[in-house]
């Protein structure tokens, strides 16, 4: 998918753990891996959003669009 | 009360008395095929419709244990999976080899064109009912993976 998940970047500059996040955000930790190793479909609006108020980010520092 | 497990288990007790009527036929399967050939007002046939018969049997029986695998992945709420479609692929193909057997047979015996078209358009509609579920896997996977 042309759609990159910098997930891991932005926490690793937060210095935040994924147990941390999934808790924070509210998902399963078994959800967040597949946001973060990109196996993810889609992202609703409401998760996106929590991310970027707990990493303290933009949508873009997020998600990447790379060509094919 | 009539609930959703009980569906399942008269199907399920369907497909076993479908086991066993097949199971039960077998022996008399050359007997009927004299027996058609006495009714008849065509030439004898019954050595080739024993044949026919014996070939349909083979279908019938993997055609029941598919059924039987498909109700015992949804008693256990396994609906929307890969494996349940290639199940109804699977019927479907029965369905329309037993009606290309019978459509060949038909140069024998006439009446056998009916069967052919009962068993196609029944595999036509498993057919669309696989596409319909390759679908519903789909967005089932879609919804799955939306985060």
């Amino acid at each position: 998918m042309p759609i990159v998940v910098n997930l891991d970047v932005m926490m690793a500059k937060r210095k935040i753990s994924s147990g941390e996040l999934a808790e924070k955000i509210d998902i399963t930790p078994a959800n967040l891996s597949i946001l973060k190793t990109g196996k993810a479909k889609a992202i609703r609006f409401s998760t996106l959003e929590k991310i970027c108020e707990i990493l303290e980010c933009q949508p873009g520092d997020i998600l990447e669009y790379t060509e094919e | 009360m009539w609930s959703k497990q009980s569906s399942v288990l008269l199907s399920k007790g369907l497909i076993i008395l479908g086991f066993i009527m097949t199971a039960i036929i077998i022996p008399f399967v050359p007997s009927c095929a004299k027996f058609f050939d006495t009714i008849s007002d065509e030439k004898p046939v019954w050595m080739f419709l024993t044949v026919i018969i014996y070939i349909t049997l083979v279908f019938v029986v993997i055609l029941l244990t598919m059924l039987f695998k498909l109700l015992h992945n949804i008693s256990k709420e396994i609906v929307f999976v890969d494996k349940n479609t290639n199940l109804l692929r699977g019927i479907s193909w029965c369905c329309f080899l037993i009606a290309f057997i019978y459509l060949v047979f038909g140069i024998a015996i006439q009446a056998s064109f009916l069967v052919a078209f009962i068993a196609g358009f029944m595999g036509l509609i498993l057919r669309i009912l696989k596409n319909v579920f390759a679908e519903a896997v789909s967005i089932r996977e879609e919804n799955d993976y939306t985060i």
